[in-house]
C-alpha cells in the first residue's frame, strides 16, 4: 500500500530543502535588519545630543528667555520634522517644547531612552528615543527624535520578508522539483534492473551513465553483485538440474525392471507388491518431472510459448476434470467467472499451475466442501486467478513457508504429494511477470491468488 | 506377419532395453545407432513405425525426421526427447512426427504408443457413425450410447472418454493417453484424476452386466474389451 503524501521522500527531501532556504533567507534578513536599525538609532542618539548640548550652552549663555527663543526657533525651522524638545520649569510645568506633557516616568538625567510619548495636538503616541539633562534653577531638559525611520524600516523588513519569502517558496519548490526528477530518472534504473530480476530476468543489469558519479559508482557495485547472483543461481540450477535429469533414468530402468516382473508373475501377492512400486516410481518420476519443470521456468524458457486464450473455458475444463475426484473427496468445485476473458499466457503452464493449487487444495482442505475457481479483471492487464477452499486453512504463522520448496505443512501427513505444486505455481506466476499469494480465507480456509499482468486487450 | 519397428537410439542401455522389450511382445526390430545409419535402414519404407531420439550423434533427431519426410517416407515416427513435456509436444506437433515420448519413459508407454500408432488407418480417419466393441454401442451422431440393446446416459466427458476407449479398443491406452487424448492435458497432474473418471464410467457400462468390458491394466493403464 501507498504510504502518505507527507512520507515520500523526495517530497520530505523538498520541505527540507525549503525549510533550510527559508531559516536561511530569516537569518539573512535579520542581521540586516539589525544593522540598519542600529545605524538608524545611532543617528537619532547623535542628534538628540547634540540638541541637548546646543541648548545647555545656550542656557549657560542667555539664560531661560535664550533657551525658550532657541526652542522656539529650532520648531519653527521645521528642519527635522521628528525632534522633540520639553523643557521642564523649576516648579514641573512645561516651559517650552512640543510635547504635550513631561512624561512621569522620566528622570532628570536620562542618558538614552526608548519611550512611546504623544507630540503636543498628537493623535497617538509616538516611539522616539530621548536623553534628559539637568539644568541649574531645577529645570529640566529633554530632547530626543521621534523614530519614524526606524518605524518605517520596521515595516519595509517585513515586506521583504515576505517577498523573499515566496521568492524563495518557489525557487525550493523548483530545486526540490529538479532534485526529486534528477534523483527518481537516477532510482529508476535501478528499480527496471530489480523488477526485471524479479521477473526472472537474471540476466538484467543496472543501466549505467558513465558519470563515475555515487550513483554510478553503485550501479557498477549492484552489477558486480548481480553477476555473482547470477554465476550462483546458475550453478545452482545446474546441479539441481542435472541430479533430477540424472535421477529420471535410474527411476526409468526400475520402473522397467519392475514392469517385466509384473509382466511374468501369476503370484497375487507380488503383483499388488510390484504394482504398488510402479505406483511410486510414478510418483517419483513426477517430481523429478516438476523439479525439472520449475527450473525450466524459472530460466523463462517457455515464454515463447505463450497464446491467447479464452480464461473461462479453461476454468469449466478444470472444474470438470477435477469434478469427480473432488466429489469422491466430499468436495463440489465452483467456477466464478466473469464471461468473455481473453488472456495471453503460456495455457499449459497455467493450467498446470490451477492444477497444483487445486490438488493442494483436494489434499490439505480436509472437512471442506467447496473449492472455487475465481478469475478477476484487475487494474491494467492484471488477472486475479485464485483457487480458495473452505478447509481448516493454513496457520497464520506459516503461510510464508507454504510456498517454500519441498515444505508440505503437516509433516506428519502421508500422501504423495509434494510441495513442490506450490513452488511451481509461484515459477509459473513468475513466468508471466505475476505473483503469487497464500493467504487465509474469508471465514475460513486458504485461498490461493496468482496475481498475473495476462489480459489480452 | 510380425510387424518391423526401427530403433534408432545411441544411448546403448536405452537402446538395449528397447529392443529387447519389443522383441519380447512379438516385434522384429532393427537398431541403428546414429542418425545417418537411422536414416538409410529408413528411407526404405519397409517399417510399420521408427522409434527417434531426439539428440543423436553425427545427424540429429530433427533433422533425420525432415529428410524423412522430405523423402516422402510416411511410417509413424515416435520422438524420444530429452526436452520437458511442454516443449516436447509443441516440437512433435511441428515437425512432423506422429508421437512423442518424453525420456525417460515407462515401457509400457512406449508399447502403448507404438501400437497406436501402427493401427492407425493409413488414409487418415475415414468417417465412423457407430463405434462398438462387443456388446456396446455408440452412435455418434444421435450421441447414443446402448449396452445389450439398453440405454446408457452419458456426461459429455464420459461420452468422449468411453469414445477414446472405443476407437482404441482391445488395446492398452496409459492414463497419460487419456490425458491427451480426453482432456487436452498434456502433463500428468500426478492425482488419479483419470482412475476416477473411469471408475465412473466403469459403473455405468458394467454394472449390472455379467461380462466386464472396462479392464486395468495394472502397471499400465486401461483396455476396453477382450478380457481374458
Amino acid at each position: 500500500m501507498q504510504r502518505g503524501f507527507l512520507q515520500s521522500t523526495t517530497v520530505r527531501l523538498a520541505l527540507a530543502l525549503l525549510l533550510v532556504q527559508v531559516a536561511a533567507l530569516a537569518l539573512g534578513l535579520t542581521i540586516i535588519h539589525r544593522f540598519t536599525e542600529a545605524t538608524i538609532l545611532a543617528d537619532a542618539r547623535t542628534a538628540a545630543e547634540v540638541a541637548r548640548d546646543d541648548f545647555a550652552e545656550e542656557y549657560r549663555r542667555e539664560g531661560e528667555a535664550g533657551l525658550v527663543r532657541a526652542i522656539r526657533d529650532r520648531l519653527a525651522a521645521r528642519d527635522d520634522r521628528n525632534f522633540v524638545v520639553l523643557l521642564k520649569g523649576p516648579g514641573g510645568a512645561p516651559v517650552a517644547g512640543n510635547l504635550a506633557q513631561w512624561p512621569a516616568t522620566v528622570g532628570p538625567a536620562e542618558d538614552w531612552r526608548r519611550i512611546s510619548l504623544f507630540r503636543a495636538g498628537g493623535q497617538a503616541a509616538e516611539e522616539m528615543g530621548i536623553v534628559t539633562t539637568r539644568l541649574p534653577d531645577g529645570r529640566v531638559l529633554l530632547t530626543g527624535e521621534v523614530l519614524e525611520a526606524q518605524a518605517q524600516l520596521a515595516r519595509a523588513s517585513q515586506a521583504a520578508f515576505l517577498y523573499a519569502l515566496a521568492a524563495g517558496i518557489l525557487l525550493a519548490a523548483i530545486v526540490a522539483a529538479l532534485a526529486a526528477w534528477i534523483l527518481a530518472r537516477r532510482v529508476d534504473a535501478f528499480a527496471r534492473a530489480a523488477a526485471a530480476i524479479a521477473g526472472g530476468k537474471l540476466d538484467a543489469r543496472v543501466e549505467r551513465d558513465e558519470t563515475g558519479d555515487a550513483f554510478d559508482r553503485l550501479g557498477v557495485s549492484i552489477n558486480a553483485m548481480l553477476d555473482r547472483i547470477e554465476t550462483l543461481v546458475g550453478e545452482l540450477r545446474m546441479v539441481t538440474d542435472s541430479m533430477a535429469h540424472d535421477l529420471r533414468s535410474p527411476v526409468s530402468r526400475l520402473k522397467a525392471v519392475l514392469e517385466q516382473a509384473l509382466g511374468r508373475t501369476r503370484d497375487e501377492t507380488a503383483t499388488t507388491a510390484l504394482a504398488g512400486a510402479i505406483d511410486e516410481a510414478d510418483s517419483l518420476h513426477r517430481l523429478l518431472d516438476t523439479a525439472l519443470e520449475i527450473s525450466r521456468a524459472e530460466a523463462g524458457i517457455g515464454r515463447d510459448q505463450f497464446a491467447r486464450f479464452a480464461l473461462t473455458p479453461l476454468l469449466e475444463d478444470l472444474a470438470e476434470v477435477y469434478g469427480p475426484l473432488a466429489e469422491d473427496e466430499g468436495f463440489a468445485i465452483r467456477v466464478d467467472s466473469p464471461g468473455e476473458l481473453d488472456v495471453v499466457a503460456h495455457r499449459e503452464m497455467l493450467l498446470r499451475a490451477l492444477s497444483n493449487l487445486i490438488d493442494n487444495a483436494l489434499k490439505y482442505a480436509r472437512g471442506g466442501s467447496v473449492i472455487r475457481l475465481a478469475a478477476v479483471r484487475g487494474a491494467g492487464r492484471g488477472v486475479a486467478l485464485s483457487v480458495a477452499d473452505d478447509g481448516p486453512g493454513i496457520p497464520e504463522d506459516r503461510i510464508g513457508e507454504a510456498a517454500k520448496r519441498f515444505v508440505r505443512l503437516d509433516p506428519a501427513r502421508g500422501g504423495s504429494g509434494a510441495g513442490l505444486g506450490l513452488s511451481l505455481a509461484l515459477t509459473i506466476a513468475h513466468m508471466h511477470d505475476g505473483r503469487m499469494a497464500i493467504a487465509r480465507a474469508d471465514p475460513r480456509g486458504t485461498i490461493v491468488t496468482l496475481d498475473l499482468p495476462i489480459a489480452s486487450d | 506377419m510380425s510387424q518391423k519397428i526401427l530403433v534408432v537410439e545411441d544411448d546403448p542401455t536405452t537402446a538395449d532395453f528397447i529392443v529387447k522389450s519389443l522383441t519380447g511382445e512379438g516385434f522384429v526390430v532393427d537398431h541403428a545407432a546414429d542418425g545417418r545409419d537411422g536414416l538409410f535402414h529408413a528411407t526404405d519404407g519397409s517399417y510399420d513405425a521408427i522409434v527417434l531420439d531426439r539428440m543423436l550423434p553425427g545427424m540429429d533427431g530433427m533433422a533425420v525426421l525432415a529428410a524423412l519426410r522430405a523423402a516422402k517416407v510416411a511410417t509413424p515416427v515416435l520422438i524420444l526427447s530429452n526436452l520437458g513435456a511442454v516443449d516436447a509436444r509443441v516440437e512433435g506437433l511441428t515437425s512432423g512426427a506422429n508421437d512423442y515420448l518424453v525420456k525417460p519413459f515407462a515401457f509400457s508407454e512406449l508399447l502403448a504408443r507404438l501400437k497406436l500408432l501402427i493401427a492407425r488407418p493409413p488414409g487418415g480417419t475415414q468417417v465412423e457413425t457407430v463405434l462398438a466393441c462387443e456388446d456396446l454401442e455408440m452412435n455418434l451422431l444421435s450421441r447414443r450410447v446402448t449396452r445389450a440393446g439398453k440405454r446408457i446416459d452419458l456426461q459429455p466427458r464420459e461420452f468422449r472418454l468411453l469414445e477414446y476407449l472405443l476407437r482404441h479398443k482391445e488395446r492398452v491406452v496409459t492414463r497419460t493417453m487419456m490425458l491427451e487424448g480426453v482432456w487436452e492435458y498434456h502433463f500428468d497432474p500426478g492425482t488419479n484424476v483419470v482412475d476416477v473418471h473411469v471408475s465412473r464410467l466403469r459403473r455405468k457400462v458394467d454394472d449390472g452386466f455379467a461380462r466386464p468390458l472396462v479392464h486395468t491394466i495394472r502397471g499400465a493403464g486401461y483396455m476396453l474389451g477382450k478380457a481374458d
